[in-house]
């Protein structure tokens, strides 16, 4: 499965998408098998209480995770998980 | 007047007559409506609601808040007030750089126009005067020529706001615009200069005028505690945020990806080449500077030199996200040159470059579906579109239907339900089928299809105050209040809307309160948004504007998005129904009683 960055990540990662391994099957998974690799990712992305960090943005197929089940949102293998730091414009 | 803050000296100017008058500002209306856009609309009220848009007696204000060219970060801004030729209803739009802080420094709160100029003029302001000059050598020309003329005639420390050839052509979405790029762009600002015969207004002035605050104590710590939050902010923090490194361009690839990308006209939701226009392909391939505005580090502003194709060579300023959709996904168009070329002719002409790429993508759907006689013009036809625009700038061929912007160019091909309009104003870039708030924010702008009265995608896309969920369509109704009059309150003190990605009503309160000088808490911040809110309303109810002309484009309501939105349409009947009651109207009109509860009325 591949994960995209974009944004202000995409430098810690070195590009737009990231591949991750077939088995996560939630993006808790995804998300530690991706700080594992990008140690630099983790207090970008997640606070101290574990839970993504606010403005930060985890979408499960365009659906941000903070209104499906939060790090313990399923993933398939057609799951198209997208990441975004705080973004904003007008 | 007893109010700190202001110059307290506002220019009326009479066209016809070529007289200026200058009178103090009253300071129950300042005190009630603050500045620039809500003392903006005041006059526009007392000039009369009725007024035809297009005739001498419509005013063009151009006005400035107490804290316009102060220290106050993000303070570049100044609101031009009129009556909208496009909508009919009043309009408010507001422009960046440094013509805002020049008009400030040079004395002024506000010039006030009214008339019509017997042939063309400028008006020349300086040292709290205001002189009208013949402005026969610019007439005709575009913006950027127009720029230099009085630069070279003034010298560097001027500001020349001034209209192209679309605002004296009436096109009825022309713009006024600065020699920065920074655009009043949207409701047809300068089709109502261009029919006054106004080409321009020149501001000679230098920051060694800039106002101080009436409590020095307190602005030092209001200013540091606001400067503060923009610099530590994830989103505006300079050289680290999203909005400051990537530009506003930054939204394109999230708003996509949650299936909030109207693409050819709104037909879908998705664009699969988003990537390619995206604020991160523009920092990586064409961004050569990074401009600002008046005491603003955030520098959202993106200048680019395109490098290839027929428009290599192409420096430009202001590709926006806003643009970049209008004339991208929106047109089927994934090309970054054709989208800078027509930004840069929007820029020269003077004309609202969301409009035209609504106005393109309408004549698009028309020529798909053969509504239209002739060639038409092609999904992702970029020359096309480029002959287009200049078509639509001298009114000539199908520019001549183009330029009365896209409902009457929709309407011209018998198909008015094209048109993504609301009140005759186009549509922006978050499509209200995956963004719940922005539905009901569109249909309920005081000033037509609107992104910024309200900017719900602060709560929906980033969290600000709370995440909501963009497809929830149940509590939009009373989060769109706080934005609209959170903003109706920036919007005249005057700041960048960008500061409410990291201040609040608190931080603009405090901030006023030591520049005015007189008490104001958060609540107050409130309260004023919503009194500026409702007087809006007030005036539209009076040029006969109701519930009725609070809708969508039936697309929204009856054909589902795509992508993430798959399913989804836009649930505006119940939004209306909770909107309305949080702001006490009925059937969108402002009752006596709420007029009197917030002293619009006695």
């Amino acid at each position: 499965m591949e994960v995209r960055f974009y944004a202000t990540l995409r430098p810690l990662v070195g590009g737009r998408t990231v591949a991750v391994s077939d088995s996560c099957a939630t993006v808790r998974e995804a998300l530690d098998e991706l700080v594992e690799r990008f140690p630099d990712l983790g207090p970008r992305l997640i606070a101290d209480d574990g839970t993504v960090r606010p403005f930060v943005a985890v979408m499960v197929d365009g659906r941000d995770i903070r209104h499906l089940d939060a790090l313990a949102t399923a993933l398939s293998l057609t799951s198209e998980l997208d990441i975004f730091p705080p973004v904003a414009g007008g | 007047m007893n109010l700190g803050g202001y110059a307290n000296h506002v220019a009326r100017v009479d066209l016809t007559a070529g007289t200026v008058s200058y009178e103090e500002i009253n300071e129950a209306d300042a005190r009630l409506y603050i500045g620039a856009r809500g003392l903006g609309v005041k006059y526009l009220l007392d000039n009369g609601p009725t007024t035809d848009p297009l005739s001498d007696a419509n005013m063009l204000a151009l006005m400035n808040g107490p804290l316009t060219g102060t220290e106050a970060t993000m303070s570049g801004r100044l609101a031009i007030v009129t009556k909208s030729p496009l909508t009919g209803t009043v309009t408010d739009s507001h422009m960046g750089g440094w013509s805002a802080a020049r008009l400030r420094w040079s004395g002024f709160d506000g010039l006030l126009f009214t008339g019509k100029a017997a042939s063309p003029v400028y008006a020349y302001v300086e040292n709290g005067t205001v002189e009208l000059r013949p402005a026969a050598d610019t007439w005709g020309k575009g913006i950027h020529e127009t720029v230099t003329t009085y630069q070279s005639r003034y010298g560097d420390d001027v500001s020349v706001m001034a209209i192209g050839p679309a605002g004296e052509n009436g096109v009825l979405f022309a713009s006024i615009i600065n020699e920065d790029d920074r655009a009043a762009g949207r409701g047809g600002t300068g089709a109502v200069a261009g029919n006054k015969n106004l080409k321009a207004v020149v501001v000679k002035a230098n920051n060694s005028t800039m106002p101080r605050a009436a409590d020095r104590d307190k602005w030092r710590s209001a200013h540091q505690r606001a400067l503060k939050t923009i610099l530590d902010s994830e989103v505006t923090g300079p050289k680290k945020g999203g909005l400051s490194l990537y530009g506003t361009n930054v939204l394109m690839n999230p708003v996509n990806a949650l299936g909030g990308l109207g693409t050819k006209n709104s037909q879908t939701t998705t664009y699969e080449h988003a990537e390619k226009i995206s604020g991160e392909t523009v920092r990586e391939t064409i961004l050569v500077a990074e401009p600002t505005c008046h005491a603003c580090p955030v520098a959202c502003k993106k200048e680019v030199l395109i490098t290839e194709g027929p428009y290599k060579g192409l420096r430009m300023e202001s590709f926006e996200y806003e643009p970049a959709w209008s004339l991208g996904a929106n047109c089927g168009n994934d090309d970054v040159g054709v989208i800078a070329k027509i930004i840069d002719q929007c820029n020269d002409y003077g004309m609202d470059a969301i409009e035209i790429g609504n106005v393109l993508s309408t004549f698009m759907e028309a020529t798909e579906k053969k509504y239209t006689p002739g060639p038409g013009l092609a999904w992702g036809d970029g020359a096309g579109m480029v002959a287009a625009v200049e078509q639509v700038a001298r009114r000539e061929g199908i520019g001549d239907v183009l330029a009365g912007g896209t409902l009457r160019a929709a309407t011209s091909f018998g198909h008015p339900e094209i048109a993504m309009v609301v009140k005759g104003q186009a549509v922006a870039a978050y499509d209200p089928r995956a963004i719940k708030g922005e539905g009901i924010g569109y249909a309920t702008s005081n000033r037509g299809a609107c992104h910024l009265r309200g900017y719900t995608p602060a709560s929906e896309l980033l969290g600000i105050p709370v995440k909501t969920d963009p497809l929830e369509w149940k509590g939009k109704g009373a989060l769109l209040k706080i934005f609209q009059d959170l903003h109706a309150f920036s919007d005249s003190l005057d700041l960048c809307k960008f500061s409410a990605f990291a201040e609040g009503a608190e931080e603009y309160a405090q901030q006023y309160e030591a520049i005015v000088g007189t008490p104001l808490s958060s609540d107050d911040v409130m309260l004023a948004g919503e009194r500026i809110y409702n007087l809006e309303r007030y005036f539209n109810n009076l040029a006969g504007f109701d519930g009725s002309h609070d809708t969508l484009p039936d697309r929204y309501l009856k054909e589902p998005g795509t992508g993430a939105a798959a399913g989804s349409v836009c649930e505006l009947d119940e939004m209306k129904v909770e909107y309305y009651a949080a702001r006490g109207w009925e059937n969108g009109v402002v009752p006596q009683a709420k007029l009197r509860e917030l002293s619009i009325i006695s």
